[in-house]
């Protein structure tokens, strides 16, 4: 099961504090999805390629869905860019489809901004523990309450997935297989799927709320933490240099 | 010296019901007793917990009489979470009472809330998991905890919040006999130890009789002191059957892995026409595995399952569903429809040939008492293990796979429950059966014993019984719930 | 966000859990869509509506304004840490499809109408924002046909369906329910109204109008031409060239002074104009048009197009200031 996409590690990446990191990631992607520049969209890239090498980590996991959003991403954008000089043209009957230059460059460019978000993203949940992210959130000024209920969310994810697993395996136990159904049952399949999961989650709720609220969760406005994430030189550092390279880079890649 | 707990003529209706689930409760208990309070399912035990920690009357919606008194203080002139202190409250589910992600951070959880400093929150929390025997489970993630371990750790969790008083609503009731056990130590441990005062509802009685300075019983909302009635008439023995030379059944050398993990390793067994097989072990021994990859719902690494004398091991999960009906364990998970009768021929549509038997469905519908148009999802845990049987009775598959179907019946559905499999046997079919009351299963043909994903028994009861205390696990036997 | 109380957090919280674990789910269905409908992608968008189920269900147990939002925000960070195939993008989506249905739901009400149109609506932002992300050159019908599809999927799953689960809730009960009366609905007609407007409008301005910060602007050569192309500016920097020239209008007059820019000869080389041609239209993207003849144009070294306030503009040296186009969008060969 993927439960979550925290794989511990002791490098700089996962020693820097979880709100730095969050705002780092927050830059780098409002970067990417600023600038269409191939070259820079390259060179976004291999910051990408660098700090994943530096935490110690392949590059990303999971390539099927990946390569086949970026193929769907590429052909859109190359069958209906028409920029820059037609390289060549076919006819399939009555419809004419033709590659213009300028269209494999923006196919080029937006499967660059996809990998370099998804890349980034990945990088982050990778080397942060999500745990202390919401710690550190609530710590930097989130409400507690709300800040809980992201732990919560994701205590719950193994036990969901599990749930998910039995339903389906209790259909198929009652003769219904999802594969090789017409659209019409698979509507069926889907809604007996869901009803019984969302009954069985939302029962949890009562119980959940009884234990919380009888250990005097939010009794008082604020709360103590029994761990502190401090900020230290190094983050600061990270915070003022990141923005600082992103820039340059930009300007050397034109 | 006052009592800690006074309840003066307490009576609760909750709204929309027609009688109260409490009727003038009088009740005291004084600091550092131990209390054991038992009933039948449904008889007000749980509402009771909840006016003491106070969520009854202020989160649930009904009409309350009475008092109740918390260190002479009304519960209903504590702010919202004031009480939280003071009475500790531990619920059934070991599952839905646990909120974050660590042991570490679940049992920090309540002191952080009362604004603790850090030293004092780390002294508590190391107080507490050892108070319940599990400082080894300190870095552990929550998910990876098997049952009793769960539980531990929401009792440690309350514990942590230094109460005057814990309340244990059946806190063993979702555990396998290990993870009770574990659980009642625990029990134990603190009644030795810690002042607190106790208070366990359980039905299980055996083990906790002899610790408890007080046994009170609760019948149909109204309260009175034990001892309770002694229980239950003994089970009807399996008629004898015919049992056939040839096998129904045939596992041989059954290995599966699921997510790196080995579920079941090596396992050869046997089950023939006219047998009831009783399948025991604790949680994660693969009891529920071992059911699922007979029907093919889990693929085999290696082995070969033969049914009938033909092959079908690359057979797919609905093809296999039309000669063995699986039930498991959790009947949330196994309801779809709108009504009863619609979920009872549910299964009978794909796996029945000419569809679903109306008349026949109705007449079992009627004799497990579940009434046809209701909508499935409102009924009891008992009365939805009932309507998953009898969607698998519809449809007659040779080879039933049960798992826990027994759990949350009272004792005379159970009856019926058992003449029913009877009934089944003797018509040339097959039931094997996850279960765990010794005294149900001793009048089965066969037991095994799952540990760790092998089989390491398969005997008829009595010689079971010997290898089990042979094996160094009395736990099963020892009166677990009901003697013979 | 103090409104809500502990419990209506802890439904939001669980309902992001299994919204972010069921979107792995969702996305295989998708595929099993695809697989039967024998077409690559795009039927997947069937089931968009799935992802705002969620929300639609936050927002009927919750009954309050920005449950939806809360449940979009929370079950796209779950979906993000539990490693989605989208990254941090699904965050963005997630939110911006519980905005959508929260703003809805608040004009229209928690009724049958209300979940429909809010669900359709959500599950059809996720298009415009992978759009704006990912898509910027696919044009208007084929974003018309997958919004629909989002649309259509939207109303089913988050609004008809979410909507029958909800009142299965209420008969069963599997927790004690907030006894909040859900707000009353406003304006019906003004709201489908203003929604049908809004989305069609930022269809519109998205496949039409709305180009990317990033890019230059462009201009196309149509009709009489052998190679029709589109270019921007910095295709013909080798032969860019600096005119000084004196625009004469009616009104306006602006003094001589020097403009850097591409010959509109050196484009139309490029373009090769087909014997025959007379007349090149020079036309803007609010629909001014000009007409030169093609034979002039041909020999004239000062007609550049220049670079101006992120569009283009005509500067013809030898003719009136009625003819130096700002904003050119095409150059029409006849």
């Amino acid at each position: 099961m993927g439960r979550l996409g925290y794989v511990p590690g002791g490098s700089l990446l996962h020693r820097l504090h979880p709100v730095c990191k969050l705002l780092l990631l927050i830059i780098y992607t409002g970067v990417v999805w600023t600038n269409a520049r191939l070259s820079y969209g390259a060179g976004l890239f291999g910051i990408l390629v660098i700090s994943h090498w530096a935490a110690g980590l392949g590059f990303m996991g999971r390539s099927r869905r990946i390569i086949s959003f970026s193929i769907m991403i590429f052909l859109v954008q190359t069958i209906f860019v028409r920029q820059g000089v037609p390289l060549w043209e076919f006819s399939l009957g009555r419809v004419t489809l033709a590659f213009w230059s300028g269209g494999l460059a923006a196919g080029a460019a937006s499967v660059l901004r996809f990998l370099n978000t998804i890349g980034s993203s990945y990088l982050f949940i990778a080397t942060t523990d999500p745990n202390l992210l919401a710690v550190a959130l609530m710590q930097a000024g989130l409400p507690y309450r709300q800040g809980f209920m992201l732990i919560t969310a994701l205590r719950f994810v193994p036990l969901f997935q599990y749930e998910l697993i039995q339903i389906r395996r209790a259909q198929m136990a009652k003769g219904i297989d999802l594969e090789g159904l017409r659209p019409r049952q698979l509507a069926a399949a889907v809604r007996h799927l869901l009803i019984p999961l969302v009954l069985s989650a939302l029962g949890k709720v009562d119980s959940l709320a009884i234990s919380m609220e009888g250990r005097a969760f939010g009794l008082h406005p604020q709360r103590t933490y029994r761990v502190q994430c401090p900020v230290s030189t190094a983050d600061w550092l990270t915070l003022l240099l990141f923005p600082l390279l992103l820039y340059g880079l930009g300007r050397i890649l034109g | 010296m006052e009592p800690i707990i006074r309840i003066e003529q307490l009576t609760f209706t909750y709204e929309g019901a027609r009688r109260p689930a409490l009727k003038e409760v009088d009740l005291a208990i004084w600091p550092g007793e131990f209390v054991l309070l038992t009933g039948p399912s449904g008889c007000g035990k749980s509402t009771l917990a909840l006016c003491l920690n106070g969520v009854i009357p202020r989160d649930y919606p009904g009409s309350m009489e009475g008092k109740v008194l918390i260190g002479g203080r009304e519960t209903t002139s504590f702010a919202p979470g004031e009480l939280a202190g003071i009475v500790g409250l531990v619920q059934q589910d070991p599952d839905s009472q646990l909120c974050t992600l660590k042991v570490v951070d679940e049992v920090a959880f309540g002191p952080e809330n009362l604004c603790l400093s850090p030293g004092e929150i780390d002294r508590r929390v190391r107080w507490a998991l050892d108070a319940v025997g599990a400082l080894h489970l300190w870095d552990r993630e929550v998910y990876t905890l098997s049952g009793g371990e769960k539980q531990r750790v929401a009792i440690a969790s309350v514990l942590a919040m230094q109460p005057q008083v814990l309340i244990l609503d059946e806190p063993t009731a979702n555990l396998d006999p290990r993870g009770a056990w574990e659980v009642i130590d625990v029990i134990d441990k603190l009644r030795r130890e810690e002042q607190t005062t106790i208070i366990v509802i359980e039905h299980r009685l055996q083990r906790l009789l002899p610790l408890a300075d007080r046994l009170l019983v609760m019948e149909d909302g109204t309260l009175g002191e034990g001892p309770p009635e002694r229980p239950r008439a003994a089970y009807p023995a399996k008629p004898p059957a015919s049992i056939t030379k040839e096998p129904l059944l045939q596992v041989e050398n059954l290995t599966v892995d699921w997510e790196g993990r080995r579920l079941l390793e090596d396992v050869s067994f046997k089950a023939h026409r006219g047998e009831i097989i009783a399948i025991m072990g604790d949680n994660g021994s693969g009891k529920t595995s071992l059911l699922m990859s007979l029907l093919g719902l889990i693929p085999p690494r290696e082995g070969k399952i033969t049914f009938a004398g033909e092959d079908i091991t690359s057979l797919k999960a609905h093809v296999r569903a039309r000669c063995m009906g699986l039930a498991l364990q959790n009947p949330n998970h196994q309801l779809f429809a709108r009504t009863n009768l619609e979920e009872a021929a549910l299964p009978s549509r794909s796996l029945r040939p000419g569809g679903a038997d109306e008349g026949e469905i109705r007449r079992l519908l009627g004799e497990f008492a579940l009434p046809p148009e209701r909508l499935p999802f409102t009924l009891s845990l008992g009365e939805k293990k009932r309507l998953i049987l009898v969607s698998l009775l519809a449809y007659r598959p040779p080879l039933l796979l049960l798992d826990e179907p027994l759990v949350g019946q009272d004792d005379d559905r159970i009856g019926e429950l058992l003449a029913i499999l009877y009934g089944h046997a003797a018509a040339g079919g097959a039931v094997l059966l996850v279960c765990h009351e010794v005294a149900l299963v001793s009048r089965f043909d066969r037991i095994l014993f799952l540990e760790e994903g092998r089989l390491v028994i398969d005997a008829p009861p009595a010689r079971a019984w010997e290898k089990l205390c042979a094996l160094g696990r009395r736990e099963y036997l020892e009166g677990w719930s009901w003697d013979d | 966000m103090k409104g809500f109380a502990n419990r209506d957090l802890l439904v939001i919280a669980i309902l992001s859990g299994i919204g972010g674990v069921m979107s792995t789910y969702i996305g295989y269905l998708g595929n099993l869509l695809n697989n039967l409908l024998g077409v690559p992608f795009g039927a997947g968008q069937f089931v968009a509506g799935l992802h705002v189920f969620w929300l639609a269900l936050g927002a009927g147990l919750v009954g309050r304004p920005g449950a939806a939002s809360l449940t979009g925000l929370l079950k796209g960070t779950v979906e993000l840490l539990t490693g989605s195939t989208h990254g941090a993008a699904i965050v963005l989506v997630s939110l911006v499809q519980g905005i959508v249905l929260d703003v809805v739901l608040y004009l229209a009400g928690h009724g049958s109408f209300g979940y429909a149109l809010g669900g359709g609506m959500a599950a059809a932002s996720n298009v415009i924002v992978f759009q704006i992300l990912y898509f910027s050159g696919a044009p208007w019908g084929y974003l018309l046909f997958i919004s629909v599809l989002a649309l259509i999927s939207g109303v089913l799953f988050a609004g008809s369906f979410a909507r029958g689960v909800l009142d299965l809730i209420r008969v069963v009960q599997p927790t004690r329910l907030s006894t909040r009366r859900a707000p009353r609905r406003r304006s019906l007609v003004l709201t489908s109204v203003l929604l049908v407007l809004f989305s069609a409008g930022a269809l519109y301005y998205f496949s039409q109008v709305y180009q990317p910060p990033w890019k230059g602007p462009e201009c196309r050569v149509e009709g009489a031409v052998d190679n029709p192309i589109s270019f921007q500016l910095s295709r013909f920097a080798s032969q860019e060239t600096t005119i000084t020239a004196e625009l004469k209008g009616q009104v306006t007059y602006v003094a001589p002074q020097e403009y850097t820019g591409v010959p509109i000869k050196a484009v139309l080389a490029e373009a090769r104009p087909r014997a025959g041609a007379e007349t090149l239209r020079v036309v803007a993207a609010d629909g001014y048009e000009v007409g030169f003849p093609l034979a002039d144009v041909l020999l004239d070294d000062e007609m550049i197009l220049i670079e101006e306030d992120d569009s283009l503009r005509l500067v013809a040296a030898k003719y009136a200031g009625g003819y130096w186009v700002r904003q050119v969008s095409r150059l029409v060969i006849e």
